[in-house]
């Protein structure tokens, strides 16, 4: 066996060679024979990070949750224009349903399903994650259902207008769990 | 004891399609102390802010359009122009099926975190990477990248398992 020592970042690599009898030993007795294994031990971050000097960890996470909900409170503007180009990429997706419209209409709604819930839309998340589940793991013996889609597309609607509106989120709670029934019943 | 990690000598590459979320990580690191920060938006232009940038970790998503996160990392790790293949890479990916994690493990990733993203995870997975640094592993042409191993088990008996796995077989 063969230990190697590398510099990370900029790869200045030292090496190492050095033979360990209780590896080898490990390896040789595996039933369909050793691999050729060669181990690399590359520079520890630890080197660029003193572990005194910073803040504590609970005032780091206090100034990052912090900074997290400042960029939540723009979000409503981001998810509205997201929203609306959602809407243009259905229309497109219903002139021509090609695979590539589809693709690209998932990986929209899919960027937003990561952004919901940290930035304090969760059903945003829970509806993105129905679209997924559905364009995913769908039963592919069945067609493709535009009116699905597009019902998750009018659902994300819905809890912008709810949280804007202050109204409490049980309409887009009802309609979140109605949507993901209906995508159990295309799953295999 | 908690430790105070000073991370302002850190460099890290924040990679992701979605321009609003480089931003929330971004904003986030910076607030945790990190001293620079770059952002790409495509795996592509991710590796060529690599070679401008020298980082220390990558954070990257899976799905991007103009190129993957997972074609990043082989990117990194492998390519022959590449200027860190030992970098720490931190996959962000909407999925966390079995199938996915084994997969994004088999390709040479560091850590794995599952989106919503929030400050406490990203806080944890930069740690373990200062604490838990792991050893990297050539099997031939199998693979490369960090031991997928984190338990060792010197009196392992059993079936060579380094060697590629059919990931149509696992649910």
């Amino acid at each position: 066996m063969r230990i190697t020592a590398a510099r990370n970042a900029a790869c200045r690599s030292i090496t190492l060679k050095s033979d360990e009898p209780a590896n080898r030993m490990t390896q040789d007795r595996r039933k369909d024979g050793p691999a050729q294994v060669e181990f690399i031990k590359p520079t520890p971050l630890a080197d660029k990070v003193p572990a005194m000097g910073g803040p504590r960890p609970s005032e780091a996470l206090r100034r990052a949750e912090d900074v997290v909900a400042k960029v939540a409170g723009e979000f409503d503007g981001i998810l509205a224009e997201e929203l609306a180009d959602l809407d243009k990429l259905m229309a497109a997706y219903r002139a021509n349903p090609e695979q590539a419209a589809l693709d690209k209409l998932f990986r929209r709604v899919h960027n937003l399903r990561g952004q919901g819930t940290t930035l304090g839309y969760p059903l945003i998340t829970r509806i993105g994650t129905s679209f997924c589940k559905y364009i995913i793991e769908r039963d592919t013996a069945k067609p493709l259902k535009p009116m699905l889609i597009e019902q998750h597309l009018k659902a994300l609607h819905i809890v912008l207008k709810e949280k804007r509106a202050q109204e409490g989120d049980e309409v887009s709670l009802k309609v979140a769990e109605a949507l993901e029934t209906a995508v159990r019943q295309e799953l295999p | 004891m908690a430790k105070n990690y000073d991370f302002r000598y850190l460099r890290v590459l924040v990679v992701d399609d979605s321009r609003f979320m480089t931003r929330v990580v971004t904003q986030i690191l910076k607030a945790m102390g990190v001293g620079h920060v770059h952002t790409a938006h495509s795996g592509y232009d991710g590796f060529l802010a690599a070679k401008e940038f020298g980082p220390d970790i990558v954070i990257s998503d899976w799905d991007m359009d103009g190129g993957e996160g997972p074609e990043l990392v082989h990117l990194l790790r492998s390519d022959e122009d590449s200027p860190c293949p030992y970098v720490n890479i931190l996959m962000l990916t909407g999925f966390a099926e079995r199938k996915r994690v084994l997969e994004a493990r088999d390709f040479g990733i560091t850590e794995f975190l599952t989106k919503p993203v929030s400050a406490k995870a990203l806080y944890s997975r930069i740690v373990a990477m200062v604490e838990r640094p792991r050893a990297f592993v050539r099997v031939g042409d199998a693979y490369f990248g960090p031991d997928r191993r984190r338990i060792a088990n010197e009196d392992y008996g059993g079936p060579e398992r380094r060697l590629p796995v059919d990931y149509a077989e696992i649910g």
